[in-house]
């Protein structure tokens, strides 16, 4: 069943979505060898529903499957049909993001997914921003990476995909967008959470210029 | 006499001399820029690989059949305006009138296609003029009409009028004697637009002293634009036997093209001047976007379409 599901995220994401943004919607794509590397956090901003379809269809052949994006439980979910849609095309994981015990649950979730041997895909602002700016980012991408301080995470900023799908919109128009993607790096156990979040909010910015 | 394509006899061999050519530049300078990695060599290697693409494209779009022909080109036209219409930056409040915009373009080569001259020239420059205005006016935000109607409008005229004239010379009617003449057109004004900035470039290069717009192109000097012209007047000479034109008219054509030419390259040089960017996207990875590659041809499909068309039908 998982190598069902395995062809058929490659069939969507690489064969059908990837000639679809690159030709259509007007991706390009800025390529690190990083993402070749074993296991990684994807840490990326976030202001359109393209960017998780973006990340997946850059993905080398054999990580596509491996990917576990992290998605709202209070969004994805609140529709029977969408949450199943959101699971089997992007083999999403649900979390909490609303109740207290339930952010500490997440963590547990995104934890044992790791575990499982698959990679994560977190947008630390949280939901989708509507500037052109990188927002805030949450802790709880702090919280996974210390947990698992071995595994690297991966920036990756996504410049203006609010243009082909902004938030509050269900109108996809064909729009050039870059996906620009950084080197892997590792947090410092040492360094307290507000450092560390900065530090990887400034990875994922100072792509911007590249 | 190529597999599957359905070129006509004297056009293939035309084009067997080409990808030689190509082929022989090929292994000359992809060693030579790694022997010795200089700016010149690099350039020279970015320029037979834009060659390869021009010809592989040409191959396609012109070699199957005339609907792929058309959504070829189309698809280019698609491809350029998106790339402009992304540079250009409209406020995310317009975007629907965008859409209308993008969806005017396989209209147009729908039309072009069934091959109505009347209404094949009125639907972008008028239509377009009438529904780009009655969009603006549902949307009901008049703060953005000025640069709504002017770019969106700029732009469909600079990417989608001009180079759909290109596939519509399929449609001309020709004469059962001058079957082939469509695509002996279609050939001449691809490939001597295209040789054309190579001759500007290696003129430029080897004779040019003095800078024509050093704000808008630095790169273009006096000598290139001469030599631009005398190289696709050779060219013009070599291909007279497929043009169902006389030789003065041939040579006539190949001066217009240049200079046309010229005029497309320096018109989308001094947009991206402003708009301070180098290419118009990264489309091709490292060789920039589709309307960097078509900025001449925008220009010289229209003078040699109506050239043309006043010589021979009208």
């Amino acid at each position: 069943m998982r190598k069902v599901h395995a062809f058929l995220l490659i069939i969507i994401h690489k064969v059908i979505m990837y000639p679809f943004l690159r030709v259509f919607i007007g991706m390009e794509v800025q390529r690190n060898q990083s993402l070749f590397l074993g296991k990684y956090i994807i840490v990326s901003n976030h202001s359109s529903h393209t960017d998780t379809s973006a990340i997946l269809s850059i993905l080398p052949l054999s990580k596509i499957h491996k990917l576990r994006p992290v998605a709202a439980q209070d969004y994805f979910t609140k529709n029977k049909l969408f949450k199943i849609f959101t699971q089997l095309f992007y083999n999403a994981i649900f979390i909490d993001r609303v109740t207290k015990d339930g952010k500490q649950n997440s963590i547990n979730i995104m934890a044992q997914t790791i575990d499982r041997g698959d990679n994560l895909l977190i947008f630390p602002e949280g939901s989708r921003v509507s500037s052109d700016k990188v927002g805030p980012f949450k802790s709880g991408v702090i919280k996974i990476l210390k947990e698992k301080p071995e595994i690297p995470y991966i920036p990756i900023y996504i410049d203006s995909s609010a243009n082909t799908l902004p938030k509050g919109d269900g109108l996809l128009i064909p729009h050039n967008f870059k996906v620009v993607i950084g080197d892997a790096k590792f947090i410092d156990p040492k360094m307290n959470d507000e450092e560390s979040l900065k530090k990887i909010r400034d990875s994922v910015v100072s792509l911007a210029s590249l | 006499m190529i597999p599957f394509l359905i070129f006509p006899n004297e056009i293939t061999f035309l084009l067997i001399c080409y990808f030689f050519a190509l082929l022989f530049f090929t292994l000359i300078f992809v060693p030579l820029n790694k022997l010795k990695p200089s700016n010149l060599t690099k350039n020279l290697k970015e320029r037979v690989f834009s060659w390869w693409i021009i010809f592989i494209c040409y191959l396609i779009f012109l070699g199957i059949n005339k609907e792929i022909s058309f959504i070829g080109f189309c698809l280019c036209s698609f491809i350029a305006h998106r790339e402009l219409i992304s540079n250009l930056s409209f406020p995310i409040e317009s975007r629907r009138i965008v859409l209308w915009s993008y969806l005017a373009i396989p209209v147009q080569y729908y039309i072009a296609y069934t091959g109505k001259l009347i209404p094949f020239l009125v639907f972008l420059p008028l239509g377009m003029l009438f529904l780009i205005s009655l969009r603006n006016i549902l949307e009901d935000k008049p703060e953005f009409s000025l640069k709504v109607f002017t770019e969106l409008y700029w732009s469909l005229m600079l990417t989608t009028f001009t180079i759909s004239h290109i596939p519509y010379i399929l449609n001309l009617p020709t004469s059962p004697a001058e079957q082939n003449a469509p695509q002996a057109l279609i050939f001449f004004l691809i490939f001597i637009t295209a040789s054309n900035d190579i001759f500007q470039y290696t003129f430029g290069k080897l004779f040019g002293r003095k800078k024509v717009f050093p704000q808008t192109s630095p790169n273009k000097t006096l000598a290139g634009i001469i030599g631009g012209v005398v190289g696709s007047l050779a060219l013009a000479y070599l291909f007279k036997d497929i043009m169902p034109l006389s030789l003065k008219q041939t040579l006539l054509l190949g001066a217009i093209i240049s200079l046309s030419g010229f005029l497309g390259d320096m018109n989308i040089s001094s947009l991206k001047r402003n708009l301070n960017v180098k290419d118009m996207s990264n489309f091709i990875p490292g060789h920039g976007g589709v309307l960097d590659r078509l900025d001449s041809l925008c220009f010289s499909s229209i003078a040699f379409f109506y050239t043309i068309y006043s010589w021979i039908y009208a």
